[in-house]
């Protein structure tokens, strides 16, 4: 702030004329950086502690030896080789990657035509109806994960429904703790995610192939979170709805092998990472994530 | 098919989609009220016992003067960070776009993975899990590209002449800053503000690996999910998601002010 008073002061006068002004942006262009320096500095120390060490540390943690007494520091491949010999790891992983792919590719066709609606077929309603749509998205996902819970159950909604119509004798078993409430409540809880980059481009274009980067800002969005789910596998999976978040996670509060998790992490981010490249050939990323720069 | 025909099938598609969004939020309020002991139907009559049950539970009112305590940090904390940041990116300079990358980074990265990676390093770092500590480091993180993003699409639709005008009548940057800039652009910041403490009241898996012994409303059900299920949890999601939608809406209407 100080810098800033300092940079402008000598410059002001009641009647700015032209040159007056040039020595102001002269001024402002030297000291500028000064500026910018200090108010970035907060944000990036934050950064580095919150993203930049910690993701170091699971690269040098991936190359550690977890033994029975301990994390041992060393350098293998062991952890990586780990992962590729037991084909129960890769299997998970890309069945992981087909759930995600499945809830992103159900999203978007729900919410292509949902959000068609909500750019052209509403007209008086249209802003209590999009903040009803943000609303669930600042909602506890817990919260929106338990949901299902009383709904798909052995006495759940659902089967109480089916055998009061008098259509099953007997509760089905077939709705929860598998990988079908897994995908239906991932659906659920990121359709927002999808709707709202998508109502954004259509918004703002008339042609509909304009509105491609709202569709990748969407995919990518909930490929993401739905490829990094923890909670809804762990608490509506099952067995088979395991996903492969769960398995990291295991290796921190379970198994307690923290060099292989720390493999597992990178894996999750470089699939992340991959799908980022990818799709910014498609569009410009940058401008998905509401960067203005 | 004629206009009228599709824009009320448009319609009708539209309402079915509100319907998948909300009934499962509905049936939890609904059986938050059910004189039952299962979270689920049968319908047992109307009760409000499983809300009396939550008001005597100590614990319950822990996690949430935590929750409270750690929202309102992280909301000022991260305003202040990611406001300033906002305001650096007024003027162009190198690097930026390196900068602003890392700054909408951790918009991608699983929050699993930072989780577990925050874990490593207060590790090695020795530093003790807590709330106000380990958890408000990660929390303030989480939200800060948030803030970032919302305060910068702010001040980009700001109308510069209005400082520059200020600047010719003889006011200085501060006095600037203070008399005309915050006022015009304080709607949107507290509006961030407001949803950076939602973003933490709500966070989760972040939260499960920084914490330590310490419990914040969304471990706490965590936990209660994890041992015993009673209609007592339907309460406590009721309670949390009106007080969610209180906030959204008076964070959209603050936002709305402006427009």
């Amino acid at each position: 702030m100080a810098i800033e008073g300092a940079a402008a002061r000598p410059a002001v006068s009641a009647s700015v004329g032209r040159s007056a002004r040039r020595d102001l942006l002269a001024l402002l262009n030297r000291w500028g950086w000064v500026k910018v320096l200090l108010f970035l500095v907060p944000a990036c120390l934050l950064l580095t502690f919150y993203l930049v060490i910690p993701i170091a540390m699971l690269i040098v943690m991936s190359f550690y030896r977890s033994t029975l007494f301990g994390v041992v520091p060393d350098f293998s491949w062991n952890n990586y080789l780990h992962f590729w010999r037991n084909p129960m790891f890769p299997n998970l992983l890309l069945r992981s990657i087909r759930l995600a792919v499945t809830v992103t590719a159900i999203s978007l066709l729900v919410s292509y035509p949902f959000a068609y609606f909500l750019a052209r077929g509403t007209r008086r309603f249209r802003t209590t109806l999009l903040i009803l749509v943000m609303v669930p998205f600042w909602t506890s996902y817990l919260i929106r994960t338990m949901s299902w819970l009383p709904i798909l159950g052995i006495k759940g909604v659902v089967n109480y429904s089916l055998m009061t119509l008098q259509i099953v004798s007997n509760p089905v078993e077939v709705f929860l703790f598998n990988q079908f409430s897994v995908v239906l409540t991932l659906i659920h809880i990121y359709l927002p995610y999808m709707v709202v980059p998508i109502y954004l481009s259509l918004d703002r274009h008339v042609t509909l192939p304009l509105s491609l980067p709202g569709v990748v800002g969407g995919i990518v969005m909930v490929f993401i979170a739905a490829f990094g789910a923890y909670v809804t596998p762990k608490l509506l999976g099952g067995s088979s709805g395991i996903m492969f978040g769960n398995v990291l996670a295991d290796q921190y509060s379970g198994t307690f092998n923290w060099p292989f998790g720390a493999v597992l992490a990178l894996i999750m981010i470089a699939v992340v990472l991959g799908l980022l490249v990818v799709a910014s050939r498609f569009t410009r990323l940058d401008a998905v994530f509401g960067a203005r720069a | 098919m004629t206009d009228g025909r599709a824009r009320s099938f448009l319609r009708i598609y539209g309402a079915a989609v509100y319907v998948f969004l909300y009934t499962p939020i509905v049936m939890l309020i609904v059986l938050s009220f059910n004189d039952s002991n299962s979270i689920t139907l049968p319908w047992g009559g109307f009760t409000w016992r499983w809300y009396r049950a939550l008001a005597e539970n100590q614990s319950v009112f822990v996690s949430l003067k935590n929750s409270l305590t750690l929202g309102l940090m992280t909301a000022v904390i991260s305003t202040v960070i990611g406001g300033l940041a906002a305001f650096a990116f007024r003027s162009r300079f190198r690097g930026q776009v390196a900068v602003m990358r890392m700054l909408l980074l951790p918009f991608v990265i699983p929050g699993l993975t930072i989780g577990v990676a925050l874990l490593l390093l207060f590790h090695a770092l020795g530093v003790r899990p807590g709330l106000l500590t380990t958890t408000l480091v990660a929390h303030v993180g989480f939200t800060l590209p948030y803030v970032f993003v919302l305060i910068s699409t702010r001040l980009h639709r700001f109308d510069e002449s209005l400082e520059e005008a200020a600047m010719d009548l003889g006011a200085d940057e501060i006095t600037t800053f203070w008399q005309v800039t915050f006022p015009l652009i304080r709607p949107g910041i507290v509006g961030s503000a407001l949803f950076a403490f939602t973003l933490s009241f709500d966070e989760f898996i972040r939260t499960l690996f920084t914490i330590g012994n310490d419990n914040t409303l969304p471990i706490q059900i965590w936990s209660t999910l994890g041992s015993m299920v009673s209609p007592e949890l339907n309460a406590m999601a009721t309670l949390i998601v009106a007080a969610s939608f209180a906030l959204v809406i008076a964070g959209e209407l603050l936002r709305g002010r402006e427009r």
